[in-house]
């Protein structure tokens, strides 16, 4: 494996943070997936039927993008708070690789906690599917689940390395980060009065891809279709990802 | 046997200058001293020679070639330029392993140079918890991984204490008698003279003297190089 790529995943590998952040996707996949089964038939929650299982696998990939956009900041950004950034760059002084290969190492971290959050969901979902006289799971869906999962994972932790390696401060980046997830998505279409707006966002596009092949969901009112979703979710962060290498590329290390 | 070619190296910040016109070469199988006031442009030049800082006019080279272009940079030259470069959540043996993958070093030499600077025995403990002796002597590990022909050591010396300023003494020359190009900043001048062969003195950015320390001396009429040092930037002429 190239050394660049190796060192990035060593980085990722040795520091709390991808152990916490393993522990709280794997652990909050169970939650959802008990909450979804349990819940099922209650209040104005869908009652158990053959799509269930393949819903229970979908269900957290909102939570590990979330989880991935925050391991991406602190996975760039950290590099300047900690100057490891000084190492980095004298061991790979191309730098448009070192962005590549940082990109590269939070994607290949992002599909490791995509399975993660499948594997215990489909685990726990089955467990409990089987004990309560579900009707037999289709798994026609779970295919294309699994793909918008390990791609919006991916994705977000590209849209994360790519902020804070612009940013570089890491609690502006964090914050950045987070005041976009919860609050510009949110409020920016109302304040600028135009609600349609917001399915062009990131969080709109994610939210379009995450119907692909969902046999219930499909392409949703107020949501561009499911491809044209994951299309623009790339696009963001593809982006973002090139405005970061630019950056990195051109600045003096001081 | 690598030298260190300086061709008009210059950087400005806006209005300020802060490295002017350095033209000089540091020769291999030397101790080179490289000297200045505070602000003078040291770090700068060295950041510059490392890819760290673009140069505004000039450039630097290591036999010919610039720092990114040289085939394994990190193993052909080793920069120690602040010991506050590691993740202070990381174990010591982790922090180096890091850096030995981004090299192509194998972990067995991380284990070689841990011993080398005396770090062997602490190597499982977190570097939020070293003293700041301890994290010199770490970076100085990471500088040696890749057993480079060049070092460039920006103030090796701080916080070592007695013992670690002989040993890196004692190291520093050995280096150089291997033939390797040794470019060491140092503001504890006695320390310095005990070890170096030549001396690049700057201040303000431009070159002031560079040469020899025997001959320096010698032709400023001065014993020791702090005397030497103080005389030519108070004057701040070239020589």
């Amino acid at each position: 494996m190239n050394p660049t790529l190796t060192a990035e995943l060593r980085k990722l590998g040795a520091t709390r943070t991808t152990t916490a952040t393993a522990l709280v996707v794997g652990g909050l996949s169970g939650v959802i997936a008990v909450a979804n089964v349990v819940l099922a038939g209650k209040e104005r929650n869908p009652p158990l039927d053959a799509d269930t299982f393949q819903h229970v696998v979908r269900a957290p990939t909102a939570i590990v993008g979330f989880a991935m956009l925050v391991v991406g900041v602190l996975s760039s950004a950290g590099e300047y708070r900690h100057n490891t950034i000084v190492p980095s760059l004298l061991a790979q002084p191309r730098r448009a690789r070192l962005a590549a290969a940082k990109l590269a190492a939070v994607g290949m971290v992002a599909l490791a906690a995509a399975m993660l959050s499948a594997a215990v969901s489909s685990a726990t979902g089955w467990l409990l599917l089987s004990s309560r006289e579900a009707p037999a799971a289709d798994l026609g869906a779970v295919p294309s689940g699994l793909l918008v999962l390990g791609v919006t994972a991916a994705l977000y932790g590209v849209l994360g390395v790519g902020l804070g390696l612009l940013l570089r401060n890491q609690a502006v980046a964090m914050t950045v980060a987070l005041v976009w997830y919860f609050v510009v998505e949110q409020i920016a279409p109302m304040v600028l009065r135009a609600p349609h707006a917001q399915k062009w966002l990131p969080g709109g596009a994610a939210d379009a891809f995450s119907r692909l092949g969902d046999p219930a969901g499909g392409s949703a009112a107020g949501l561009v279709a499911p491809w044209l979703g994951g299309g623009l979710l790339t696009a963001y962060a593809l982006g973002l990802a090139a405005l970061a290498t630019a950056a990195l590329v051109r600045r003096d290390q001081t | 046997m690598t030298s260190i070619q300086l061709n008009g190296l210059t950087k400005r910040y806006r209005d300020v200058t802060a490295v002017d016109d350095l033209t000089v070469e540091i020769r291999a199988g030397a101790v080179t001293g490289f000297l200045g006031p505070n602000g003078a442009g040291k770090s700068t030049t060295m950041r510059m020679l490392l890819g760290l800082v673009r140069p505004t006019a000039g450039g630097a080279t290591f036999d010919g070639r610039c720092y990114a272009h040289l085939p394994h940079p990190a193993r052909t030259v080793g920069a120690l330029l602040d010991p506050a470069v590691f993740h202070l959540g990381h174990r010591a043996r982790s922090a180096l392993r890091v850096v030995a993958a981004s090299t192509g070093t194998s972990d067995a030499r991380v284990e070689e140079v841990l011993d080398g600077v005396g770090l062997g025995d602490v190597a499982r403990r977190r570097v939020g918890g070293f003293s700041m002796g301890m994290r010199q002597r770490l970076a100085l590990a990471s500088a040696l991984l890749g057993d480079p022909e060049t070092l460039v050591l920006d103030e090796p010396s701080n916080g070592l204490d007695p013992e670690g300023m002989r040993w890196l003494r004692g190291f520093l020359r050995r280096l150089a008698d291997e033939g390797r190009t040794v470019l060491v900043s140092s503001h504890v001048l006695a320390e310095l003279a005990q070890s170096v062969d030549d001396v690049l003195i700057i201040n303000r950015g431009r070159l002031v003297t560079h040469g020899s320390m025997r001959d320096l001396l010698d032709r400023n009429q001065q014993t020791d190089l702090e005397e030497l040092f103080l005389d030519l930037t108070a004057s701040g002429d070239p020589s």
